[in-house]
């Protein structure tokens, strides 16, 4: 188990909270969903404590992360989506205790970073909101809560039994096919499709605040207006 | 301006991480097989850099990171103590977009972390020919280093 990674004296990430933490009371609670601030250095998200320099890039700042968060979940509407996907990202914590896996959370704050760097580089960027809020929900969130609603319904998959299947699916105590494997599937269809999505528009905006940020003039336009 | 994506899943993002331990392990990175697993991972994305040209992109971005050439060429920087700029990269493709119309620059990337997170890059010349006054990619053409 590496609830802490560390480089040298440095912590990297510290995953001790969300280990001790009650897993059905961080599903029901809306606190998960907001980055806060540990100290000068680290975000606390999901439980978990980020060394925003090393994870998030090395000139962030605690305030762009929770400034960035508020604005993208108010321009793009992500509540909904993020909860429902942050959730399947609590099943990823678990692989990256066990695995030492880059937490796949972290790409929600490096997207709202990006996401807050670009808009206070260019005016030109709310040309951009649109494409980012098509990219990132297009149908996947009907689909995602409908399979939501019906692996809570299961009986057989109930929140509780389900982690702890997987986690001992994780640790090799038992065979995955005891879930609802089915619905596991397209459920993690969805949350890799829309991972995928937000990988892409968080890489696109990472080189454009890279560029302004190297003196380049970085101006959005509209997808129609590119040709 | 367009971005490209290797794969982005945790599965292949894994895979990667793997591949890299074993490359490190086994003492084999070297820049040339770096360069050969860049252009493997560009080659993999000529239809999608086609359809960037088709959208008028004019430099091309190809983000690595979850592929193993990402994590290669990562390993390559941190052991060369060598940052590929990508300021560097983005100077010497504009110049290129600027001079000649024979090629489009693609600067493929990859980002990680240590004590910082850090971006590496590295520019390259993809040769187009123009077809009903649309670029496309020369396939019959070698895609070369771009020197910074």
């Amino acid at each position: 188990m590496y609830p802490v990674l560390k480089i040298g004296d440095v912590i990297i990430w510290d995953l001790t909270d969300f280990d001790e933490a009650d897993i059905l009371q961080l599903l029901a609670s809306d606190e998960i969903l907001q980055p806060t601030k540990k100290n000068e250095g680290y975000v606390t998200f999901c439980k978990c404590d980020f060394n925003i320099k090393s994870l998030i890039y090395e000139r962030a700042t605690v305030e762009d992360i929770i400034t960035g968060w508020t604005t993208a979940n108010e321009e793009l509407k992500l509540g909904r989506l993020v909860k429902w996907f942050l959730r399947d990202s609590l099943y990823n914590l678990y692989l990256t205790r066990n695995l030492h896996e880059e937490p796949d959370v972290l790409l929600l704050l490096r997207l709202v970073y990006w996401y807050y760097r670009c808009s206070r580089a260019s005016q030109s960027f709310k040309l951009k909101t649109t494409e980012v809020k098509g990219k990132l929900l297009k149908g996947l969130l009907k689909q995602r809560e409908k399979i939501g609603k019906q692996l809570d319904a299961d009986d057989a998959t109930k929140k509780d039994t389900l982690l702890s299947d997987l986690e001992s699916a994780i640790s090799g105590i038992i065979k995955i096919e005891s879930i609802n494997k089915e619905l596991k599937d397209k459920s993690d269809n969805y949350r890799n499709a829309w991972f995928k999505d937000v990988g892409n528009v968080t890489s696109e905006l990472l080189f454009a605040g890279i560029c302004a940020e190297n003196s380049f003039k970085v101006t959005f336009v509209l997808s129609q207006q590119r040709l | 301006m367009k971005s490209l994506n290797t794969p982005y899943d945790i599965q292949s993002f894994a895979y990667a991480k793997r591949s890299r331990k074993e490359f490190v392990d086994e003492g084999k990175i070297t820049y040339e097989l770096v360069l050969r697993m860049i252009l493997d991972a560009i080659h993999n994305k000529l239809d999608e850099i086609d359809n960037a040209l088709k959208r008028g992109a004019k430099i091309v971005f190809l983000n690595g990171t979850s592929n193993t050439s990402g994590q290669i060429f990562g390993q390559l920087c941190l052991e060369a103590d060598n940052d590929f700029s990508i300021k560097e990269s983005m100077i010497a493709s504009i110049q290129l977009v600027k001079e000649n119309g024979l090629f489009v620059p693609l600067i493929y990337c990859a980002t990680g972390f240590r004590l910082k997170y850090y971006v590496n890059a590295l520019p390259f010349k993809v040769p187009v020919i123009v077809v009903n006054r649309q670029k496309k990619i020369d396939r019959n053409k070698p895609i070369t280093r771009l020197t910074c």
